[in-house]
């Protein structure tokens, strides 16, 4: 046995930083503390997962315990440094948080139809304490990831976007997070708590970035609860430095003939991780989860998918690709289980993945785990490379090796934009042209740009 | 549930037909495992000093090692000072040719369906068959000595052969590799041993029956087979044990090598006694085997029918070593009644331009559980190294439960890994089209089953094809048996 | 031979079925037309016995015995042969195999000496010729791969070989080019016999074309709302099922 969190190093500066955020919720009902308190109790007893776990068996963890992170000071920025992460074009409601406390004076909060409302979590546990009450760290509750209980503990902030019966969002909502660099390692911890109830419908886009190049550790967890005949697109782009950890947690809850849909596109981190639990809870409920990552240079980036099939006729789909590169390593594991009596099941999932560098590595581990038997599920994953003969096809026409490889990367990458808002389109493919390996010469191939 | 799902239930409702106990006098040692009993199983096999060696490094180890729980699989405690470690049959001197063999003994391998006899005569199979612990008669193995192969007992090997035993024991599994395998390097009683000297094609298929008879005995057995430069071998494996009420261990380490150019096909068909329809006995069939391919251009092809047993743990795997060396792993699994099936592969690419192919079928019935586990590791340099993976489950009623947990790491950017699983209920829609063409339901599950499996069966050789075919048609019959 | 009377029948609990009186004396073509959702299909499930098919009253009597009270695998050996609007792949099981047991199973039934491989194969092989398949198609997997009309052909093929007492063919000529079509007309006309019946169930007339029925009857709404000779089909293909629809919705419910 290792030793005790407790008798830790880095045990002290949590613990602190529990102790301080703590006076941030000073005002909020009884509940949210002893929550916190219960999170907190479940972090301190495990502590940050070992290489042991089976969940992070390929994704070591020490760099972010041995790194000294404090709390993210509160920095208040101009709407100029603002802008450039709006997507061009879009002109709906936004959420802006930096380094992990919502920025009214750079939000635009307002002029939701009636029946839906954006507000920041403390406003909202002001105003709705006993409507948050059966949601809030209620979704992600039973996470035996330690980073749920960390940030169940440490949460500074997040969002609250509810929506009631029957009414349908045009407009997305944006949620951006900007953590500003400084000089000293520093950590946010960011979580929103989405409730759209029955027959309501809603497009999520959430964006995270990194000002300036300092080393931060961003936690982020967001808790979904799709009602009845709801629907609820999640998006998400995180372009954060190659020096930042954003970890990141989605939790959705899905009841009869719901939909949810998440797409993520993880470009950015010195080491990103993605979880995705969705438990589908009511008959004809169903989820779509898609997403991109990227690693180049000496970044990692893993993604857990995990479904629920808990009650009969559910269906879920998965698609994720990867592309990795320079020194980077990808981690995929994706999950599918399929409770006793859920029958009639359908679930899909493919993970593919192109390797470009003997440098790299790829580790996916897709599973279905299945205890009914009238279901149809299946998935498939790759590990390879360009097609050679499109590259020759590429280079028969006169594109010179280079191009074709880098047209053909960034053509399989493009697949996963496909069917996305315009607007968050082309800036997921300005992040990615810019990031991808050859990015330069797609852009000349696919002249959009 | 609907009823057509419930004839199936009692379609697979099956008898294990194996069962019978054979009243042949017994030498065994005391129940319990220590330093002493080593020495008398050592001592009785009359084995050179390095082996006893062998095996007292591999008890201490073993002695500080967990039983492992990692996997899915449910069961009881193990005692290990329960166990019979050593059962021989009792005869005066090990029999010189077939007709020294204890007539009981041929007959119940009469029962089994293996006449050594006209088996020896007719069929052109060598056979090696271990009763309890110890192997009882080879055939064949004049024709077999003309071409410098050798086809024998293990402990013969031993004493016949050591420096090639030395030579390769313990190299594919190391005795320390995990708890059963070291177990299993402590206590091992026999097993078959081939060696196919250079350039050699094997002009037969070599087979070796195993039967646990005993009560309360454990099976430890190990095989080695070593194909040198060019030749090549195809081994076949049969198993059975008689129904009992508690559970048996069976523990077996098998170890292949393929130098280069050598090609080593191994094939079993594993119908140890599962238990009964409540769960209770059966065998506990935790096994260890795995092939080096050695050498350039060599191939190892495992090919498994797993039929038998209370809760299988066994995942063949091949280490591709040498340069454009060739792994294959097709596997059926059935899973019936309270069975835990927990099989797979792990195929190691190292050397450039290996391929391997895994093709895994699961069949899981009533309440069995039956679980792929396999891993594709492609180090950095595989560079060319090519994985083609298909895991299809099937599941016939509600309570039954198919995993897959495939595992795929790959640090080559010019190596190629496809993995894709599928997991359905058996086709009613199947069902009705082959009733509607007039076809009775149990054999129309049979044919739908043996469809499902067609591909792996292709890779048995014939003989153990047609047998596979019907160990599975039974198992999935009900009143016959 | 066959008589359905008054019969009842709902699929996933939903009544589909609601009245339909039929008798098919041997020798009788009979063709059931009519609009997409009239339960043409159902009828034709219900007597091959599909499960999930459940008739809720009324009665079918195959020679005078209750049809109902059979498995379907029974029906087939009885000689009741339903070619299926999809036909079923089946992989790993070679379409030889699974002839030659739906054969022998029909034989044993009948009392007659099962057939060894090499006289099943004589005679299958005189089949394919008849039907137009190639040989090859014995060897691969029932249905596996095949095309829509090569399908099609095997539901044909596998009619001839089982030689049944009555055929029911249900929307066999749907999606088949001109040539697929016809040479599952002349498969059907091939079997015509005196002490055979044929139920067409089509949405269209133009396999009539090819076989020509003796009776034609129209579903609408679960029930025959109307029945005729072959100029039914005719008046049918030039006018459609509208008017029909509208004839059944204007009579007085009872």
């Amino acid at each position: 046995m290792s030793l005790s969190f407790e008798s830790r190093p880095a045990y002290l500066p949590y613990r602190e930083a529990f102790d301080q955020t703590g006076r941030l919720w000073d005002d909020a009902p009884a509940w949210v503390a002893a929550r916190r308190e219960e999170a907190w109790n479940r972090f301190s007893a495990v502590g940050f997962p070992s290489p042991r776990d089976e969940e992070w068996k390929y994704t070591p963890t020490s760099a972010i315990e041995q790194t000294a992170f404090r709390p993210a000071p509160e920095t208040l920025l101009v709407l100029r440094q603002v802008e450039p992460f709006i997507p061009f074009g879009f002109s709906g409601p936004v959420a802006v948080f930096v380094n992990g406390r919502l920025q009214p004076a750079l939000s635009r909060l307002g002029g939701l139809p009636e029946g839906a409302t954006l507000v920041g979590l403390h406003s909202a546990l002001a105003l709705w304490p006993e409507e948050l009450e059966p949601n809030l760290m209620r979704l992600a509750a039973d996470e035996d990831n330690p980073f749920a209980a960390l940030n169940g503990a440490l949460a500074e902030d997040g969002a609250y976007l509810r929506l009631r019966q029957g009414i349908e969002l045009d407009q997305p909502v944006l949620l951006l997070h900007l953590t500003a660099g400084n000089h000293v390692p520093v950590m946010a911890h960011l979580r929103h708590l989405v409730v759209a109830e029955a027959g309501s419908r809603v497009t999520l886009l959430a964006r995270q970035a990194s000002l300036g190049d300092g080393v931060h550790f961003v936690d982020t967890l967001t808790e979904v609860a799709v009602g009845e005949g709801a629907a609820v697109d999640y998006l998400k782009l995180q372009e954060e430095s190659p020096r930042a950890y954003p970890l990141a947690q989605l939790r959705a809850r899905v009841e009869k003939d719901g939909r949810f849909s998440s797409r993520i596109f993880s470009f950015g981190g010195q080491l990103a991780r993605e979880d995705v639990h969705v438990e589908l809870a009511g008959s004809g409920a169903s989820c779509q989860l898609d997403g991109l990552y990227l690693a180049d240079g000496h970044q990692h980036t893993d993604t857990h998918t995990r479904i629920d099939h808990r009650v009969p006729a559910t269906s879920s789909r998965q698609t994720y690709k990867g592309i990795v590169a320079g020194r980077a390593r990808a981690v995929f594991k994706g999950r599918v289980l399929v409770e006793r009596d859920a029958q009639q099941a359908d679930a899909r999932q493919a993970n593919h993945n192109l390797l470009l560098s003997p440098e790299a590595e790829i580790d996916t581990t897709p599973q279905l785990e299945i205890y009914a038997d009238d279901v149809k599920c299946s998935h498939g994953a790759t590990v390879g490379q360009l097609d050679e003969k499109q590259v020759f096809y590429l280079r028969s026409r006169g594109l010179d090796d280079a191009a074709a490889r880098a047209a053909l990367t960034y053509a399989f990458a493009a697949g996963a934009m496909e069917g996305a808002i315009p607007c968050v389109r082309e800036a997921v493919a300005a992040t990615l042209l810019e990031r991808l390996p050859g990015g330069e010469l797609a852009r000349e191939f696919f002249h959009e740009f | 549930m609907s009823d057509s799902v419930q004839q199936v239930e009692q379609l697979v409702g099956q008898e294990y037909r194996w069962g019978f106990v054979s009243p042949v006098e017994a030498d065994t040692v005391p129940k319990g495992l220590d330093e002493d009993v080593i020495r008398l199983i050592s001592a009785k096999k009359q084995e050179p000093d390095f082996l006893l060696q062998w095996r007292l490094d591999a008890y201490r180890h073993w002695l500080g090692l967990a039983e492992p729980h990692w996997s899915s699989a449910h069961y009881a405690p193990i005692d290990y000072q329960d166990i019979i470690y050593y059962s021989a049959p009792k005869t005066q001197d090990r029999p010189k040719s077939l007709d020294e063999v204890d007539p009981e003994l041929l007959r119940t391998y009469d029962k089994l369906g293996i006449p050594l006899k006209e088996q020896e005569l007719l069929a052109g199979v060598a056979v090696d068959a271990v009763f309890d612990s110890v192997s009882v008669a080879t055939t064949f193995k004049a024709q077999l000595k003309k071409l410098g192969i050798i086809f024998c007992s293990f402990s013969e090997a031993v004493r016949e052969h050591p420096d090639l035993v030395r030579q390769y024991l313990g190299s594919v599994v190391p005795p320390g590799d995990n708890f059963f395998a070291t177990l299993n390097s402590a206590v091992f009683s026999d097993g078959s041993f081939v060696y196919v000297p250079k350039g050699v094609r094997c002009p037969m298929e070599l087979s070796t029956y195993f039967r646990i008879n005993a009560r309360a005995t454990g099976q430890f057995e190990r095989t080695l087979i070593v194909a040198d430069e060019g030749a090549t071998v195809s081994y076949l494996e049969g198993c059975t044990a008689p129904m009992r009420d508690e559970h048996q261990l069976h523990a077996a380490v098998v170890e292949l090598v393929a130098l280069e150019g050598a090609t080593i096909k191994y094939s079993t068909v594993q119908n140890w006694y599962p238990g009964d329809k409540e769960g209770k006995g059966g065998i506990y069939n935790f096994v260890t085997k795995r092939g080096d391919c050695r050498g350039a251009n060599s191939k190892i092809s495992w090919t498994q029918v797993e039929t038998g047993s209370a809760i299988t743990w066994k995942y063949p795997s091949v280490i591709l070593r040498g340069d454009n060396s060739v792994g294959e792993f097709y596997s059926v699994a059935l899973a019936n009644h309270f069975q835990q099936a927990d099989t797979g592969t792990k195929m190691v690419h190292i050397g450039r331009n290996t391929r391997s192919t895994i093709l895994s079928k699961g069949i899981s019935a009533g309440h069995g559980s039956n679980a792929y586990r396999g891993l594709v590791k492609v180090l950095k340099s595989a560079h060319g190294a090519r994985n083609y993976t298909q895991c299809d489950s099937l599941l016939m009623g509600d309570r039954c439960a198919a995993h897959t947990f495939p595992v795929i790491e790959v640090k080559n950017p010019a190596a190629g890994v496809e993995h894709e699983a599928s997991t359905s209920k058996i086709g009613e829609d199947q069902l009705f089209y082959c009733k509607q063409r007039g076809i009775a339901e149990e054999d129309a599950v049979s044919m739908i089953v043996n469809g499902f499996c067609k591909e792996v069966f292709k890779e048995l050789p014939m003989e153990f094809a047609v047998e596979a075919q019907k160990l599975l048609q039974v198992s999935l019959e009900g009143a016959i048996g | 031979m066959l008589e359905i009377r008054d019969l009842y029948a709902a699929v996933d609990g939903k009544t589909i079925l609601k009245g339909i009186t039929l008798t098919v004396n041997p020798g009788e073509v009979h063709a059931i037309m009519g609009p997409n959702g009239s339960g043409k299909s159902t009828l034709a499930n219900i007597l091959a016995g599909r499960e999930g098919y459940r008739v809720e009253s009324g009665s079918i009597t195959w020679f005078g015995r209750d049809l109902t009270a059979l498995p379907p695998e029974e029906r087939a050996r009885e000689g009741i042969f339903l070619a299926f609007q999809y036909p079923v792949e089946i992989p790993g099981v070679s379409n030889l195999y699974f002839l030659k047991a739906a054969l022998n199973a029909r034989r044993k039934h009948r009392g007659e000496p099962e057939l060894d491989a090499m006289d099943f194969l004589a005679l299958v092989k005189g089949k394919m010729a008849d039907v137009g398949m190639d040989e090859a198609f014995l060897y691969r997997a029932v249905n596996e791969g095949f095309s829509g009309g090569e399908k099609k052909r095997n539901e044909i093929l596998q009619m001839a070989v089982l030689e049944p007492t009555l055929a029911i063919l249900d929307e066999t000529d749907s999606g088949l080019d001109i040539d697929a079509l016809k040479a599952v007309a002349a498969g059907v006309n091939r079997l015509r016999a005196p002490d055979r019946s044929i139920v067409l169930v089509t949405h269209y007339q133009r396999l009539l074309d090819h076989v020509v029925p003796d009776q034609v009857h129209v579903l609408a709404q679960g029930r025959i709302v109307k029945s005729g000779g072959r100029e039914l089909a005719l008046e049918l293909e030039q006018r459609g099922y509208g008017w029909i629809e509208q004839e059944v919705a204007h009579e007085p419910l009872l």
